[in-house]
């Protein structure tokens, strides 16, 4: 991974972590906003699947964003499933904590990024 | 194409030529959309409402991916901008036009997710979908974590599926071609191919992105250089195969020829191929609980790049297969228990089951249905033959594509399980639109392509884009949901107490986008031919109460789909209303909803036979016999009946925020406890598990 792919990867780690804790306030602190519909299901999917694949580094853009984006519908896709198995059916708190989870993944993600590695902008 | 030198001025209107004639597609697209008015769509759909200035979007929007394909290689902005534009035009016309969203499924599938959203539970004996339940429950969850009904998914659904197919179809291209400019194109055909309108907001709508993640995963991280398996290999080493190889036919180089474009990715690391393989194996669990086909296609898919040497994960499949038979067993058994014949009726028939399906899409009631129904078998015509024109020109230049081929002809072994209610062939069409736009773009998978091979993709571009609205728009007199059809929903939401049974004249209406098993549907069927005292006589008893909720969308589904003729639903009311047993309790521009009352005749007292005497028994002497008490007959709680009400004329505001009051949060399915006498043979209930 050359230097600029590592700038893009980290603007991607920012984004979806903005993306996840934004997201994982507003449906938290349940805030009527506009803009709550498409963030929240924004941070859902892609946000969610970022946190789950961003550190596989996998080169091809294409590849990459086709990859998260199926990890963040399949995970969300299996957390709603299994509290419906289990019975224990919370959709905003269920939704709220894997917001937040995602949230914690990319800020290591971030962390990991600018520190271990070194490339910092 | 040759290789055009660029100076000066030329140069600068190459680079900003694409963004123009994007721009100015989309703005002539935008400005077209004011002459479009789906709800009054006829038997050709939108077709003959599309003006000239429509037409030049999709010129100017095509164009400009054409004009950035003219490149040796394709700036990425630029093609991201056409292709953006062209998908605008293509698959963002409908919910541009139409003020709420469209397909009555579509409704169907929200409802499913509604109910899941507010109760946690699935309802697998009411509708088989229920039985693979995680996209409801996921969208449900979504839709209360983002504070909106279910709706909101609807309307914008299949412009972001289709731009969200984009992406993985690029990490396929990208995978199985070598030139830029034969990847980039494979997405325009993608968009100018995707007429089969099931990228609405459904399971198989997003299992389609599932499924293309899924083959470019396997195709690039663990693709194999071609090996063959035992029973080949020992062929392979005969005098009799040489012979074969010496015939000179390349077919031989089927399960050991890969070439580059199908040999694995060499920059994976074994980490990175553990990781996506714990990525992979998420991705097709999602899908085996999610969607009936998809996983069924996808286990076919693996298994034949497994036979042909074309991945190095060849027990893949047979987990897959394990995941589909491990939910259908668990999740699924409470539908397929009940109707094996149903599901599995036409196990082993694939020709007759794509047969039955096609035949039966090709009978159009009237000639502009046979119209718009021979212009879907010529598109899909023109898809399958220009994939094999591309596989043949590859083949001829010493290459192949034997992934594609896998994964476009695979899925049809899935004709042979399942007929899929009459859907199955176009859902394998669906599946094979991905790895037919790679075979069509392979025509130019040059570095400087041939002039014959780019006029042959274009025209078969060309030919595509000309029928999309044809094929794509065609159904739009019937799949269009008027706000007036929807506002009669809410309505009968609002004011009909659960347990009643509404009467439909078929299933293209919207009322199960809240409440799922509320009431009892009942399709009126044969009611709609009778006349005067007839009628009457066949009118349903009503001992719960009973609505007909009668729409335009299933006015024209009737007429264009069931060969009734013309105005059949306004004489079917009048007919209703002279048995003075109906009343009109709402009414709008398209909708209607009437209540019967018709109460049971007087009981007699049955002197004949004591009611619990055993019905072998034969007739007692002749005695007189006790007098029977009355059998108590269990009456439903009384509802208040309404009234009809001045008709309301207004428009409702935006649909996707109103929601109906919540008649009941215990919805328990109504088939056990209808109590319906309906006299009429030919109606039917479709509350019980109607089929996918």
């Amino acid at each position: 991974m050359n230097q600029r792919q590592r700038h893009v990867k980290l603007g991607a780690d920012a984004i979806a972590l903005v993306l996840c804790a934004v997201g994982a306030t507003l449906v938290l602190a349940d805030v009527r906003t506009p803009i709550r519909p498409g963030l929240v299901a924004a941070a859902l999917v892609v946000g969610t699947g970022w946190a789950a694949t961003n550190w596989m580094d996998l080169p091809e853009a294409a590849f990459a964003v086709g990859v998260s984006l199926a990890t963040g519908l399949s995970i969300c896709f299996f957390v709603a499933l299994l509290f419906v198995e289990i019975g224990w059916w919370h959709p905003v708190g269920s939704a709220g904590g894997l917001l937040v989870a995602a949230a914690a993944g990319n800020a290591l993600a971030l962390v990991r990024d600018t520190t271990v590695r070194g490339t910092v902008p | 194409m040759r290789p055009r030198r660029h100076t000066g001025r030329a140069r600068l209107g190459d680079t900003v030529a694409p963004y123009a004639l994007a721009v100015a597609g989309v703005a002539s697209w935008w400005w077209s959309l004011r002459s479009i008015h789906p709800y009054r769509a006829s038997a050709l759909g939108l077709l003959p409402q599309l003006s000239f200035l429509w037409w030049l979007g999709l010129l100017l929007t095509a164009g400009a991916v054409v004009w950035e394909l003219r490149r040796d290689v394709p700036r990425w902005p630029g093609m991201v901008v056409s292709l953006a534009a062209l998908a605008l035009v293509l698959h963002g016309t409908l919910p541009a036009v139409e003020a709420v969203p469209r397909f009555s499924t579509a409704y169907s599938v929200a409802g499913f997710s509604e109910y899941l959203g507010r109760t946690g539970r699935a309802l697998p004996r009411l509708d088989v979908r229920m039985s693979w339940p995680a996209m409801f429950a996921a969208a449900g969850m979504a839709a209360r974590a983002m504070g909106v009904s279910t709706l909101w998914f609807l309307r914008w659904c299949p412009l972001v599926l289709n731009l969200a197919y984009l992406v993985p179809l690029k990490a396929i291209a990208n995978t199985c071609l070598r030139t830029e400019r034969a990847r980039w194109a494979v997405l325009g055909l993608f968009l100018a191919a995707n007429w089969i309108d099931q990228d609405y907001f459904s399971p198989q709508g997003l299992n389609l992105f599932l499924f293309l993640v899924a083959v470019a995963v396997v195709i690039r991280i663990f693709s194999a250089g071609g090996y063959p398996p035992r029973l080949i290999a020992w062929i392979v080493r005969t005098r009799q195969w040489a012979a074969v190889q010496r015939a000179g036919l390349r077919i031989g180089k089927l399960p050991h020829g890969a070439v580059a474009g199908e040999q694995p990715d060499l920059a994976t690391t074994p980490r990175r191929r553990v990781a996506m393989l714990v990525v992979l194996l998420v991705v097709l669990g999602a899908s085996a609980v999610s969607h009936q086909i998809t996983p069924a296609a996808l286990c076919l898919v693996l298994f034949g790049l497994a036979v042909t040497g074309r991945t190095g994960l060849r027990l893949l499949w047979l987990l897959m297969a394990c995941l589909v038979w491990a939910w259908l067993s668990w999740e699924g058994h409470a539908y397929w228990s009940d109707h094996l014949a149903k599901v599995f009726g036409s196990a082993g028939n694939v020709g007759s089951t794509l047969s039955a399906t096609v035949t039966a899409r090709l009978q159009g009631s009237t000639p502009e249905r046979t119209f718009v129904q021979g212009g879907r078998v010529l598109a899909a015509a023109i898809v399958w033959l220009g994939a094999l024109g591309g596989f043949v020109a590859l083949w001829r230049r010493g290459r192949t594509l034997w992934t594609m081929v896998i994964v476009a002809v695979f899925p049809v072994a899935v004709a042979g399980a399942v007929s899929y209610g009459g859907e199955v062939a176009l859902r394998l069409l669906l599946f094979s639109l991905a790895p037919a736009a790679v075979l069509i773009a392979s025509l130019v998978d040059h570095r400087v392509p041939g002039r014959a091979a780019v006029t042959v993709c274009l025209a078969l571009a060309a030919a595509l884009l000309i029928l999309f609205p044809l094929v794509r728009f065609g159904n739009e007199s019937f799949e269009a949901i008027s706000p007036d059809d929807l506002a009669a929903a809410t309505w009968i939401h609002a004011h009909v107490a659960t347990g009643a049974d509404i009467y439909i004249a078929n299933r293209d209406e919207p009322l199960e986008y809240t409440a799922v098993g509320s009431y009892r549907l009942v399709q009126v069927g044969g009611l709609v031919a009778l006349r005067g005292p007839e009628l009457t006589a066949h009118l349903p008893v009503t001992h719960v109460p009973t609505y007909v909720y009668l729409t335009r969308s299933q006015d024209n589904y009737g007429v264009d789909f069931l060969g009734y003729r013309t105005g059949w639903m306004s004489d079917f009311i009048d007919q209703l209303l002279k048995t003075g047993d109906v009343h009109v309790v709402f009414r709008n521009s398209t909708a209607i909803v009437l209540r019967i009352e018709k109460h049971p005749p007087a009981k007699q007292p049955r002197t004949d036979q004591h009611p619990h005497a055993p019905s072998h028994t034969p007739p007692a002497a002749p005695k007189p016999a006790p007098k029977p008490k009355p059998v108590p007959v269990p009456r439903p709680k009384p509802v208040p009946i309404v009234r009809p009400k001045p008709v309301p004329t207004t428009r409702p505001k935006s649909t996707t925020t109103t929601r109906p009051k919540s008649t009941t949060t215990t919805t328990t399915t109504t088939t056990t406890t209808t109590t319906t006498t309906t006299t009429t043979p030919s109606t039917t209930t479709t509350t019980t598990g109607s089929g996918p």
